[in-house]
C-alpha cells in the first residue's frame, strides 16, 4: 500500500493506492493551514480504509515546485513517516501530477500552478502516444498578464487558474480551451500512480535524499 | 517504567534531535548547525534556515537514535518545539514529528522552546556550576540568546511568571550586530568574548539602560552608542581599540543582565538562579552574576546553552508525565509566549 501526499499549493490531496486499486483519495482546499489539516486527514483516511501506517510499503510526496511552505510541510511529514517505517520515499513534481490526469489531445497543454505573490509557474506539455504528456519547456515563473502573449497556437490551459487568469484567457477566445473544474485539481491518486511506476522501475530514494524543488 | 523521549528542536538555525531518559539522562544529543550558511549573511536568513532543516532532519534523527542505541519502537513519546521561532523552521520539525509519531503510534508532546531552555537545568551534565536537577522552587531564570532576553519566575513545574524582557533587540542580537561593526565575525557572542579578553572594559564609556522599576531590558541605545563612537574614530582601528570596544560593550550588557537578574532573585526570594540560552555561555556574564549574590547561579555546558533537542526532550518528559498530549491538528505558534 502506498500513501501519496500533495500539499504543494493551496490545493491539497492525499491518497492510498495498493498498486492495482486507488483505495481512497481526499482532496481539499487549505489556505495556509496544511500543518493543521494534513496529519488529521491522513489519520482519518487510514482509519476509514481500515489500515495503519504499519501496512504501508511506500510513501510518495509532491516535491514541488509550489509554495515553499506548502511543499516543506508535505515533505517533512512524509520524511517522518518513511524514516520511521523504513519505507522508500518517492518525490514527484507538481505539474507532472496535474498533467497525468489530462485526457490525450493533439494540442499543447499549458499546466499552471500558483507560486504565491500573485505569480504562476507554467510549463508546456505535448502528448506522445507512448509516454503520455511530456514537458516541452522548463517551468517558467510569470505574472498572469504575461501568459496570453506566450500562447501562439490552439492550446489547452489547465491547473490553478484564478478569476483574473480566466478573464485573461478569455481574450484568446477559441484559441484556448479551459477544461471543466475537476480537471484543474491535482489529485494524489495520480501522484500515487506515477510513484508506483517509479517504484516498480526501482527508481526510489531514501528519505534523507529527497530535497524540495524550489521554483526560484 | 523508563520514559524515553525523542526531542525535536528546529525553531531557529539548529536542526537538533536528542533522546533523553526519564527527563534527566542524555542518551544522545545531535545538532546540525547552520552556522556556515548564515555566517555569510551575518545573521539568520529564514528561508535558508528552512531549506537546511528539511535536508538535515532525517540524518540528524537517525544519528540521534543510533547514538542512543535505540529504535523508534523503544521510544515512549516524541516531543517537539511548536513555538516560539521562525515559522518555516518550526513547521519542518513539527510536521516531521507528526509523521514519525503518526507512523509509530507514539504520543506527540508539544513543547514551548523557552520552557525547554529552563528544563535543560534538570539534565545530568556532571559539569561544575550546573544544577543537574538539584533544584528547589521558586527559581529565577534568565533566558538570554539571539532571539530572547527574559526573566522568568518559575514557582513549580509548568508554572511560569514573565517578569520582564527586552523591549527591542535580544542581547545575543546586540552581540551579533556589534561584532559585525567590529568585523569580528559571526556568531558575535563568542567573537566578542574572545576579543574582550584582550581589552579594557572601561576604555569607552558606554550607556547602561537600567529601566528602573521594571525587569525589562533595552540594548538598541547601546548598539547605537557603539556605532557613534566607532564613527568618531579617525583612521583605521587598531586591534587594541577593537578589543577595548568589545570589552566595554560586553561589560555594559553583562552588568545590566547580572544586576537585574540578582534584583529579581532577591525580590522573589528564589532558591537559585538559572542562566539559559546561547549568551549564558558567556563567562563574563556568569562571573558577574556569581560575584553579586550568595544564591547559587547555575549555568550549563555550552552545547546545552544554545538550542538543542535534549532540553526539548527534558521539558517534554515533564509534560508527558503531566498528561499533556498534542492533537494531530497541532499548529506552530511562532509568537508563543508564557501561558
Amino acid at each position: 500500500m502506498l500513501l501519496a501526499i500533495d500539499t504543494a499549493t493551496n490545493r491539497s490531496s492525499i491518497a492510498l493506492h495498493d498498486g492495482q486499486t486507488l483505495r481512497g483519495e481526499f482532496s481539499w482546499e487549505s489556505v495556509n493551514r496544511h500543518t493543521v489539516t494534513l496529519a488529521p486527514h491522513i489519520n482519518n483516511l487510514l482509519a476509514e480504509l481500515g489500515t495503519s501506517p504499519a501496512e504501508l510499503s511506500a510513501i510518495a510526496v509532491c516535491k514541488g515546485p509550489g509554495s515553499y511552505t506548502g511543499v516543506r510541510i508535505g515533505v517533512a511529514l512524509a520524511k517522518g513517516m518513511a524514516l520511521t517505517q523504513q519505507l522508500p520515499l518517492i518525490g514527484i513534481t507538481t505539474l507532472d501530477i496535474l498533467v497525468a490526469a489530462q485526457p490525450p489531445d493533439p494540442r499543447p497543454l499549458y499546466a499552471i500552478l500558483a507560486v504565491g505573490r500573485k505569480r504562476i509557474g507554467y510549463a508546456r506539455y505535448r502528448y506522445q502516444d507512448a509516454d503520455g504528456w511530456q514537458a516541452e519547456t522548463k517551468l517558467d515563473i510569470v505574472e498572469w498578464a504575461q501568459l496570453p502573449g506566450r500562447i501562439r497556437e490552439p492550446a489547452i490551459v489547465v491547473g490553478e487558474i484564478s478569476t483574473q487568469g480566466l478573464a485573461l484567457l478569455a481574450t484568446l477566445k477559441e484559441q484556448v480551451q479551459v477544461p471543466a473544474p475537476a480537471y484543474h485539481l491535482r489529485r494524489a491518486g495520480f501522484l500515487a500512480e506515477l510513484a508506483w511506476v517509479k517504484l516498480r522501475a526501482g527508481q526510489v530514494g531514501a528519505p534523507a535524499l529527497l530535497v524540495p524543488l524550489y521554483a526560484r | 517504567m523508563t520514559i524515553r523521549i525523542l526531542g525535536i528542536e528546529t525553531s531557529c538555525d539548529e536542526t537538533a534531535i536528542s533522546v533523553v531518559e526519564d527527563g534527566v539522562h542524555i542518551l544522545s544529543n545531535v545538532i546540525a548547525s547552520q552556522f556556515e550558511i548564515h555566517a555569510q549573511y551575518g545573521g539568520i536568513y529564514p528561508e535558508m534556515a528552512s531549506r537546511a532543516h528539511i535536508k538535515a532532519i532525517v540524518p540528524v534523527a537517525k544519528q540521534a537514535l543510533c547514538q542512543a542505541h535505540l529504535g523508534w519502537q523503544d521510544l515512549t513519546a516524541i516531543a517537539v518545539t511548536y513555538g516560539p521561532g521562525l515559522p518555516g523552521s518550526l513547521l519542518t520539525g513539527l510536521n516531521f514529528a507528526k509523521g514519525a509519531a503518526l507512523s509509530c503510534d507514539l504520543p506527540l508532546i508539544p513543547v514551548n522552546h523557552l520552557e525547554g531552555h529552563l528544563y535543560a537545568h534538570w539534565l545530568q551534565t556532571g559539569v561544575a556550576g550546573a544544577a543537574d536537577g538539584r533544584l528547589e522552587f521558586p527559581l529565577l531564570a534568565l533566558i538570554v540568546s539571539g532571539g530572547h532576553t527574559e526573566l522568568i519566575l518559575m514557582r513549580e513545574h509548568g508554572n511560569y511568571e514573565y517578569l520582564g524582557g527586552t523591549l527591542d533587540d535580544a542581547a545575543g542580537e546586540a552581540f551579533d550586530k556589534v561584532a559585525r561593526m567590529l568585523e569580528l565575525g559571526y556568531p558575535g557572542g563568542p567573537a566578542i568574548e574572545e576579543s574582550a579578553q584582550q581589552g579594557n572594559p572601561r576604555a569607552f564609556n558606554l550607556p547602561r539602560a537600567w529601566l528602573p522599576g521594571t525587569y525589562d531590558f533595552s540594548f538598541s541605545g547601546l548598539k547605537t552608542a557603539v556605532l557613534r563612537t566607532l564613527k568618531r574614530q579617525l583612521g583605521p582601528r587598531s586591534p587594541r581599540q577593537t578589543a577595548d570596544m568589545a570589552a566595554s560593550f560586553q561589560a555594559s550588557v553583562v552588568e545590566v543582565l547580572a544586576e537585574k537578574t540578582i534584583q529579581a532573585a532577591q525580590e522573589y526570594e528564589t532558591s537559585a538562579i538559572l542562566l539559559s540560552g546561547g549568551v549564558s555561555a558567556n563567562m563574563a556574564l556568569r562571573r558577574a552574576a556569581r560575584a553579586r549574590t550568595s544564591v547559587p547561579v547555575y549555568a550549563l555546558p555550552p552545547v546545552l546553552c544554545t538550542d538543542n533537542g535534549a532540553m526539548i526532550a527534558a521539558a517534554g518528559t515533564w509534560r508527558y508525565q503531566a498528561g499533556v498530549r498534542a492533537d494531530w491538528e497541532l499548529d506552530i505558534e511562532p509568537g508563543l509566549s508564557w501561558a
